[in-house]
């Protein structure tokens, strides 16, 4: 492995953001073992998500400080020392099958650039020990020093298989073995402590293995030569910690039973998918619209005191009206997210610890496959028809970094509920008695264009995802921790609010400029201008409606409702009531809105501009609404998963997709609406 | 590999189908034996699927709840080898404990769980375990499974 000496040439480029001297630990393991909540535990709040460098692979990093109590030799220095830890996607061998894979080899070896890691800290799961035991033998033939952190024993007791860590070190010829439960935190101190003596120490190579040779042998022949040694190794050490029989009927095992069955399997799947849809939308509704209309009004209420202690008339300049309708509106419009996306991770973290996430991988895997989609790809589009921003926080569930893109890049097309609120209108106004099938219509069109958009991505950006067998080892059923599992909601939520937020923030704010530049001549001041149709974006809505002419709705109403709906789909309604200058009640729902004033004046606007086919023009209007591209807090979420490339691109995908189906639909309904 | 594919390849050996079949078998003994030593050669000819029998046993047609032990399989090579390493490996002791919808089926083998989607279930081929459930059972099972294919 020449790479050696790169390696420690490139070993003195900081990586990423991370204390640049301290040593480097990097935490691997097989997927499903609770390795990352180990990596939470030890770390606290203080990981940071990122991706690795030139990959759309998330990688969690952070600094440890380890006090440098309780070490086992009499004397140790007991400084306080940093090290920096890298957490790794789940891999089953160092030969990789996957990108998030190939982030883990990379890691831990040192290779293609990466720094060399000081100490391996390899995470095996006691209920699995045989396999765990085989990839720990890689990578202790890697020659670097390691410590292992047993995982689950407490769920190998209770599976009558009990393992003990002393044992086990034994068994290894002296490999540290610290038993660990990263969901209640306990034994992070030992490993700690285990640290700073491997980083002292090293680590002892045991009797039946082989330093991996630093010439010769490409990574994947030397994986593919020893496996058969490694795997006699590992049931030698089995025999010799006691185990190496079969395990009964385990109680996981009853579950599935249900929870895998043909028939009901698929049952409790689309009850928990439907619980998971509802727990994202109705339940995080009231909360949404206290941030909306509660706290917005407190934050109003306290912004007009001050302005008061200016003097009177203060609160009537367009300072105010920068505060009020630019700045907080853009925080209250992050802030309303945090319901969904909170609950969202709840649940997400609740599904993935208790273990049943996989199994619901499974049971969709065929049926979603026939789609040319990967099975744990169903629950981030479900959850998307609800909002698409749980959805693309549910993406993080897929193990293979390509299918993670390619889902969200899908995402953006189901019909979230915020659309739905547009539908309504539209469908009223126009269809009357057939406004719910419309609406139906409308959500079956959602799927088509997912399945057709998914399509062709397959065969073009993402033609390197094959198909791959679904081959998983299923973790037994847990319970999951509320304080691992607060912690992980809350780096996630704190992640996205601190990503999303610049980018709503400051669209809102050039929002708010536009609509505040007078532009025509009796408009009104800066900041306080009347008929927003006068103002600058009103200008720049007469600009883009041209555009839509051959849809049929190439009318600056039509047009300024779709810009506002590039920032948020639910402000659309708002905005096309604005337009028109009538005034909205709070308690009108939008089938009452369309059948009223709103109606009337959307019928005469669309008639005119599609020269009397107004009805097809609706429809293609709903079609570019359906497609064209989400609010600009799944711009944000797209960006700050995916980078900026993904997201420019699904924007753009969603533009060209929008006018062509709007442009189709009005030019072939024409001749019958 | 198809169904079709899979009795092509078999009809092409037909002749020899038996005599090769035993050849692979006696290879799966052979392997298993030299399991400490030598690097899986013998595994290789079965995991190419040459000379298996169109009538071999997969593990779609594993009967539940039966102790079954892994023959080959006829994947891809890259993906084979992720089965070993995962502990699906010749002469490996396993049943079937989880039939699921689409052909899916769970594996148990020593203490894994371990989830197969049903294309690849048809791909990973068994031969039913002898009365021990030792994980090197194959050995006397060889036996019974030789006769059976005579019958073919």
């Amino acid at each position: 492995m020449g790479s050696a000496a790169e390696s420690d040439s490139k070993a003195a480029e900081p990586c990423c953001q991370c204390a640049g001297d301290g040593a480097r630990v990097v935490f691997i393991g097989n997927p499903n073992v609770g390795k990352s909540s180990l990596f939470n535990a030890m770390l606290g709040m203080h990981a940071k998500v990122m991706n690795a460098p030139g990959t759309t692979v998330l990688l969690e990093h952070g600094t440890y400080r380890y006090e440098g109590q309780g070490s086992q030799a009499a004397g140790q220095e007991t400084q306080p020392q940093e090290w920096d830890f890298t957490d790794t996607p789940g891999t089953y061998s160092l030969l990789p099958m996957s990108p998030d894979e190939e982030v883990a080899v990379e890691a831990v070896t040192g290779a293609n650039g990466r720094p060399q890691p000081d100490l391996i800290v390899a995470a095996l799961d006691a209920t699995n020990l045989s396999r765990s035991l085989y990839f720990l033998a890689q990578v202790l033939e890697l020659g670097k020093p390691t410590v292992v952190a047993l995982t689950m024993t407490d769920l190998a007791r209770k599976q009558k298989s009990p393992v003990d860590a002393a044992r086990l070190s034994k068994a290894l010829g002296g490999v540290p073995v610290v038993a660990v439960d990263g969901r209640v935190g306990s034994g992070c101190d030992a490993l700690a402590d285990a640290i700073a003596d491997g980083l002292v120490h090293g680590t002892p190579m045991p009797h039946g293995l082989a330093a991996q040779p630093t010439e010769g042998a490409t990574m994947k022949q030397w994986v593919r030569s020893r496996s058969d040694e490694r795997f006699e190794w590992a049931s030698q050490v089995l025999a010799r910690v006691g185990m190496g029989g079969n395990s009964g009927l385990t109680a996981s095992d009853r579950i599935d039973r249900v929870l895998l069955h043909p028939v009901w399997g698929i049952v409790v799947f689309l009850i928990v998918m439907f619980a998971v849809f509802q727990a994202t939308t109705t339940l995080a509704g009231p909360a949404q619209d206290w941030f909306d209309v509660t706290v917005r009004g407190w934050c109003e209420t306290g912004i007009d005191w001050v302005f008061g202690l200016f003097g009177p008339g203060a609160a009537d300049g367009w300072f105010h009206s920068l505060i009020v309708n630019g700045l907080l509106d853009g925080v209250i419009t992050v802030a309303t997210f945090i319901p969904p996306m909170g609950i969202m991770f709840i649940l997400l973290s609740l599904l993935e610890d208790c273990g049943y996430l996989a199994r619901a991988a499974f049971v969709m895997d065929r049926a979603m496959r026939a789609l040319g989609l990967d099975g744990r790809a169903f629950l981030p589009i479900v959850v998307g028809f609800g909002c698409n921003l749980p959805g693309l926080a549910a993406t993080r569930t897929l193990p293979d970094s390509r299918q993670r893109v390619l889902v969200g890049m899908l995402i953006p097309f189901a019909s979230c509920s915020a659309r739905l609120s547009v539908y309504l209108v539209l469908a009223y106004a126009f269809f009357e008695h057939y406004a719910g099938l419309v609406v139906f219509l409308m959500y079956v069109m959602s799927i088509i264009v997912i399945l057709l958009v998914g399509l062709v991505l397959k065969h073009t950006a993402f033609r390197s995802l094959a198909p791959e067998p679904f081959v998983m080892s299923l973790p037994p059923y847990q319970c999951p921790r509320a304080i691992a599992l607060l912690r992980t909601v809350w780096s996630r939520l704190w992640g996205f609010l601190t990503g999303a937020s610049s980018i709503i923030i400051s669209m809102i704010l050039v929002l708010w400029l536009l609509e505040g530049i007078p532009l025509a001549g009796a408009a009104g001041s800066f900041g306080n201008v009347e008929d927003v149709h006068d103002s600058a974006y009103g200008v720049v809505a007469d600009a883009v409606a041209p555009v839509f002419k051959p849809a049929g709705f190439g009318d600056w109403h039509a047009s300024a409702a779709l810009i506002t709906g590039f920032v948020a789909k639910e402000v659309v309604v708002g905005a096309m009531s604005q337009s028109y200058s009538i005034e909205q009640s709070d308690d009108e729902s939008e089938a009452q809105e369309g059948q009223g004033a709103l109606g009337v004046a959307l019928r005469e606007d669309f008639d005119k501009s599609s020269g009397g086919h107004g009805r097809a023009a609706a429809v293609a209007f709903l079609l570019f609404v359906l497609a064209y591209t989400p609010c600009l807090a799944t711009v944000a979420e797209l960006r700050r998963q995916f980078g900026g490339k993904v997201a420019i691109a699904t924007v753009g995908i969603g533009l060209v997709v929008a006018y062509a189906l709007a442009v189709m639909a009005f030019q072939t309904l024409k001749f019958v609406l | 590999m198809t169904k079709d594919t899979r009795n092509n390849h078999a009809r092409g050996t037909g002749a020899n189908g038996t005599g090769a079949s035993s050849a692979g078998a006696n290879g799966a003994g052979a392997s298993s034996a030299d399991a400490n030593s030598a690097g899986g050669n013998s595994a290789a000819s079965v995991r190419a699927g040459t000379d298996i029998a169109h009538d071999a046993l997969t593990l779609r047609d594993a009967k539940t709840g039966e102790q079954y032990v892994m023959a080959g399989t006829t994947l891809d090579d890259r993906h084979a080898f992720r089965l070993e390493e995962m502990g699906l490996r010749q002469g490996t002791a396993l049943q079937v404990i989880q039939r699921t919808n689409f052909g899916g089926r769970v594996v148990a083998s020593g203490t894994q769980r371990i989830a197969i989607d049903g294309g690849t279930a048809r791909r990973i081929l068994i031969e039913p375990a002898s009365q021990m459930a030792a994980p090197y059972a194959h050995e006397r099972g060889n036996d019974q499974s030789n006769d059976q294919r005579g019958e073919a």
